[in-house]
C-alpha cells in the first residue's frame, strides 16, 4: 500500500508537469474533436493521430496518446447522444436513450452523466490498475516462452470468441495479421521473407499503414457508400448540469458498471464492447421499472458509459504488465510504444518506472481534462457534427496521408495504405471483422518469436506446451473458449448481445 | 446497390448461378497462374519445393470449374468469395516462402513460422469457402475495386521493378484501370458503387506521386480536389476554397508548429 502511494505520487510527478498535462489536454480535446465525427471510432481515431505524436520524447507521446483514447472514446458517445449515430461500437448502448434523452431536450444532462461516470470509473480503474501493476508483473516474470505462447493464444481466441459474426472467419483472419506480420527481415536469420525483393518491404508491412488503410480509409469507403440523412438533435443544448435527482438515479448505475467494466476490461478481446451491454442489462435487470428503458432513462447512459470507461482503462493492465494487447486499441498503443523503442511488457516497470507510472496519472488527469474542457465545449462538437461529410472527408484522408507520410518521408507508404483501403473496404464487404486482424499483425513477432525459442529449448519437442502446467492450462482454457463459442446455445446468446450493433 | 426487394435467400443462388462461368474463370485462371509462376521460377521442377502450395492451387482450380459447370451451387456469396481470397492469399504465402530454409534440426528457419500458418490460413480459409456453399444468406452487397485494385498494384510494380516487361505490364495495368473506371463511371448504374473507392484510391496514389517532386502545397491541394470527387455531392467552388483553406492550414501546421521535415514548393523552385 505504501509502495502503491509513492509510486503513484511519482507517477503524477512525472504527469503534472505542465508540458506532459499540456499533451494530455490537446489529446483529449483532438481526440474528442476525430472522435465526434460519426462513424469514425477510437481505433480510427488513435490510427489517424498516432503520426502527430512521433516528435515528441516517450513519456509525452504515450501521455498524448493515452489522452487521445479518451477524447475519442468520449467523443463516441457525444455522437451516440446526439445525432444517434455511434462513433464505436462501444458507445452503441448509449444510443438507446441517451438519444433518446437529447429528444427529450436533455442531451446536456445525457452528455453530463457520460463525462461523469466516465470520470468515476476511470478514477477507479485507475487504482486499479496501480494495485494490480505490481502483482501482475511478478507474475509476467515467472513466464517462459512456451506460457508467452500460450497466452498470447488465449489472448487471440478471447478476442475471437468475444467479436461479433462467424468464429471461423474471425480466426481466419487472424492468421492473416499474422502472416502480415511476418513480411519482411526475419529476425534471427535477417533473411527477407516474401518481400518482393521491395527494399521498402524489407522492414516488414508498417503496423501504421495498415490500421489507417483498414480503419481510417476503409470506413470513410464505408460511410460514402450510404450518405443516410443524419437525425442531428437541432435545438440547443441547454441546462448542462444534471438535476440533484439525475445524480441520485445514476449512482448506483455507476457504481455496478465501472466495477462490472473493471472486471471485463481485463480480459483479452473486444472488453469494452462487452462492458457497455452486460452494464446496461445489468441496470435493466435491478431497476425497478425497466420499462423506462429505452426511453430516456438517464441509468441507461450512466451505467455502460461507466462500464465501457472502466474497462478500456483496465485494459491497459495486460498490456503494461504482460506486454500483451488484449484488444485492437491496445495493439496500436504497443505499435506506437515499439516506434519510440519501448518494448512493452514487465521490463518497462522495472526499467523505466516514471514512463510506466507517468501513463498511470495520466490516464487520470485525462480524464479530468475530459470533463473540465469537454463539458463546457459541447456547443462546438454540436456545430461540428452540421459540418457535411462532404468537406469532412477529403480534410480527414489528406491530415492522414500527411501524417503517413512523415513517418518515413517515403510515398511508399502512402501507396501502401491505398492498397490496404482497398482491402478494408473488401473485408467489410465480405463480413470479415478487420480488428483481430490487426492485433495478429501486432502479435505476429511476439508470437514467432516465444514458439521458436519454446521449440528450441524443448530440442523441438512440440507438446512442451502441454507438459509445462501453466501453458497447458491457458492452452485446454482455449479450447474451452472456442468450444464454447461454436456450441449452438451459446452462439444464439450472443448473436443476441450484438444484436442491437 | 444492395438489392432490397428481392433479397429473399434465392436470390443469392440465381445470381451466383448467372454468374457462374465468370466467377469460376476467374478462379481457375487464378489457380493457373499460380501454379504457372510457380513451375516457371523453379526451372520447370514439377516436384520439390513448392509443391504444396500447387496442390492447393490444384484443388481451387478444381473448385473454380466445379463453379463453371454449374455443379456447385454458392448460397452464401460473401463466405464463399471470402474464404478463397483468402487461401489464395496463403497460396501466394506459400510460393513466396519456397525459397527459404525450413526446419533446420530442431531450430526453425526463416520460412518455417510463415509455412505453419499459411498452411493453416489455406485450411481455415477452405472452411470459410465450404460454409459459403452450405449455408445461405443474402446476395453481397455489390462492389467493384478492379480500378482502385489495379493502380495500387501497379504503383508497387512500376516504382520496384526493374526491366521492360515488368514497366510495361505497370503501364497496362494502369491504362485497363483507367479505362474501367470511366467505363463504370459513364454508366448510371454502376457509377454510384464505384465512384467512393476509384477516387479516394486515386487521391491517395495523387499524394504519393506528387510530394517528392512538386512539395507539400501543391499535393495537398491536388489531393484534396481529387478525394471530393468521391461523393456526388461535390460543388466546384465549395472544394476548390476548402482546397486552398485545407492547404494553407497543413502548410502551417506540419512543417511550422509541429516542426516536420517537409518541402513546401517543387524541387525546381530551389
Amino acid at each position: 500500500m505504501h509502495d502503491l502511494i509513492a509510486n503513484l505520487s511519482m507517477g503524477f510527478g512525472v504527469a503534472a508537469q505542465p508540458y506532459n498535462i499540456m499533451l494530455c489536454l490537446i489529446g483529449a480535446v483532438v481526440g474528442t474533436l476525430i472522435g465526434v465525427l460519426p462513424g469514425i471510432g477510437s481505433l480510427a481515431t488513435i490510427a489517424m493521430l498516432l503520426p502527430i505524436t512521433f516528435g515528441l520524447p516517450p513519456v509525452g507521446a504515450l501521455i498524448m496518446l493515452a489522452g487521445i483514447y479518451y477524447g475519442a472514446q468520449y467523443g463516441g458517445s457525444t455522437t451516440s447522444i446526439l445525432v444517434n449515430i455511434p462513433g464505436e461500437s462501444s458507445s452503441v448502448v448509449t444510443t438507446l436513450d441517451g438519444h433518446q434523452m437529447a429528444k427529450q431536450g436533455r442531451a446536456g444532462p445525457a452528455l453530463a452523466i457520460a463525462a461523469i461516470g466516465s470520470f468515476v470509473a476511470g478514477c477507479f480503474a485507475t487504482i486499479l490498475v496501480a494495485a494490480l501493476g505490481v502483482p501482475l508483473t511478478s507474475i509476467a516474470l515467472m513466464f517462459g516462452p512456451a506460457e508467452y505462447f500460450s497466452l498470447m493464444v488465449l489472448g487471440l481466441i478471447f478476442a475471437v470468441v468475444l467479436a461479433s459474426g462467424s468464429v471461423l472467419k474471425a480466426l481466419a483472419i487472424i492468421l492473416v495479421g499474422l502472416l502480415l506480420s511476418m513480411v519482411g527481415s526475419d529476425l534471427e536469420t535477417g533473411v527477407s521473407r516474401m518481400a518482393f525483393d521491395i527494399p521498402e518491404m524489407s522492414d516488414g508491412i508498417g503496423f501504421v499503414q495498415v490500421a489507417m488503410g483498414v480503419f481510417g480509409f476503409g470506413e470513410i469507403l464505408r460511410n460514402l457508400d450510404n450518405p443516410g440523412s443524419r437525425d442531428i438533435v437541432q435545438s440547443k443544448v441547454t441546462g448542462l448540469m444534471p438535476t440533484i435527482a439525475d445524480l441520485k438515479a445514476s449512482a448506483g448505475a455507476i457504481t455496478r458498471g465501472t466495477v462490472l467494466g473493471s472486471i471485463l476490461g481485463i480480459l483479452p478481446g473486444g472488453g469494452t464492447i462487452i462492458a457497455a451491454f452486460a452494464a446496461y442489462t445489468l441496470e435493466k435487470k435491478v431497476s425497478k421499472n425497466p420499462e423506462r428503458f429505452g426511453r430516456g432513462a438517464i441509468e441507461g447512459v450512466a451505467a455502460p458509459e461507466s462500464a465501457n470507461n472502466a474497462a478500456s482503462q483496465t485494459s491497459f493492465i495486460p498490456l503494461l504488465t504482460l506486454g500483451i494487447p488484449p484488444n485492437a486499441v491496445m495493439a496500436l498503443m504497443v505499435g506506437a510504444m515499439t516506434i519510440h523503442g519501448i518494448v512493452p511488457g514487465p521490463q518497462v516497470m522495472t526499467k523505466q518506472p516514471e514512463l510506466f507510472w507517468g501513463m498511470i496519472a495520466s490516464m487520470w488527469i485525462g480524464n479530468l481534462a475530459l470533463v473540465v474542457i469537454n463539458l463546457p465545449m459541447v456547443g462546438v462538437w454540436v456545430r461540428l457534427l452540421r459540418v457535411p461529410y462532404r468537406l469532412l472527408f477529403p480534410m480527414i484522408i489528406i491530415f492522414c496521408l500527411v501524417g503517413i507520410y512523415s513517418l518515413n518521408n517515403s510515398p511508399f507508404d502512402v501507396a501502401m495504405t491505398a492498397l490496404f483501403g482497398v482491402v478494408g473496404y473488401w473485408l467489410i464487404k465480405h463480413d470479415f471483422e478487420p480488428a483481430p486482424m490487426l492485433l495478429g499483425m501486432v502479435l505476429g513477432p511476439l508470437m514467432e518469436e516465444n514458439l521458436r525459442r519454446a521449440m528450441l529449448i524443448a530440442r523441438g519437442d512440440a507438446t512442451v506446451f502441454l507438459t509445462r502446467p501453466l501453458s497447458a492450462s491457458l492452452l485446454v482454457l482455449s479450447l474451452i473458449l472456442l468450444v464454447l463459442a461454436v456450441l449452438p446455445s451459446i452462439r444464439k446468446r450472443r448473436d443476441e448481445v450484438f444484436v442491437e450493433e | 446497390m444492395s438489392e432490397g426487394v428481392n433479397s429473399s435467400p434465392n436470390a443469392a443462388i440465381v445470381r451466383s448461378q448467372e454468374h457462374a462461368g465468370f466467377a469460376g474463370g476467374i478462379i481457375v485462371a487464378f489457380a493457373v497462374i499460380t501454379i504457372a509462376a510457380s513451375i516457371y521460377n523453379k526451372g520447370f521442377q514439377f516436384f520439390g519445393p513448392g509443391l504444396e502450395p500447387r496442390v492447393i492451387a490444384v484443388l481451387v482450380g478444381a473448385l473454380g470449374i466445379a463453379v463453371m459447370m454449374r455443379k456447385v451451387v454458392i448460397r452464401n456469396e460473401q463466405d464463399f468469395y471470402g474464404g478463397l481470397a483468402l487461401v489464395g492469399l496463403a497460396i501466394v504465402a506459400l510460393l513466396a516462402t519456397a525459397d527459404l530454409q525450413g526446419m533446420r534440426g530442431f531450430a526453425f528457419g526463416p520460412a518455417t513460422a510463415p509455412r505453419l500458418f499459411a498452411g493453416l490460413l489455406a485450411l481455415l480459409g477452405g472452411a470459410v469457402a465450404i460454409t459459403g456453399l452450405l449455408t445461405e444468406a443474402p446476395p453481397l452487397e455489390r462492389y467493384d475495386l478492379t480500378a482502385p485494385t489495379l493502380w495500387s498494384l501497379a504503383y508497387f510494380v512500376f516504382h520496384f521493378s526493374e526491366g521492360m516487361v515488368w514497366q510495361t505490364l505497370a503501364i497496362g495495368m494502369i491504362v485497363l484501370g483507367v479505362v474501367l473506371a470511366y467505363l463504370s463511371l459513364r454508366n448510371p448504374a454502376r457509377r454510384q458503387m464505384v465512384r467512393g473507392p476509384i477516387f479516394l484510391v486515386l487521391a491517395v496514389l495523387v499524394f504519393a506521386e506528387t510530394i517528392r517532386p512538386m512539395g507539400l502545397v501543391f499535393a495537398t491541394f491536388v489531393t484534396v480536389l481529387v478525394s471530393a470527387l468521391a461523393t456526388p455531392e461535390a460543388r466546384w467552388r465549395e472544394t476548390v476554397i476548402w482546397g486552398a483553406a485545407l492547404t494553407v492550414f497543413c502548410s502551417l501546421l506540419f512543417p511550422y508548429a509541429l516542426a516536420l521535415p517537409f518541402m513546401l514548393w517543387p524541387k525546381f523552385w530551389y
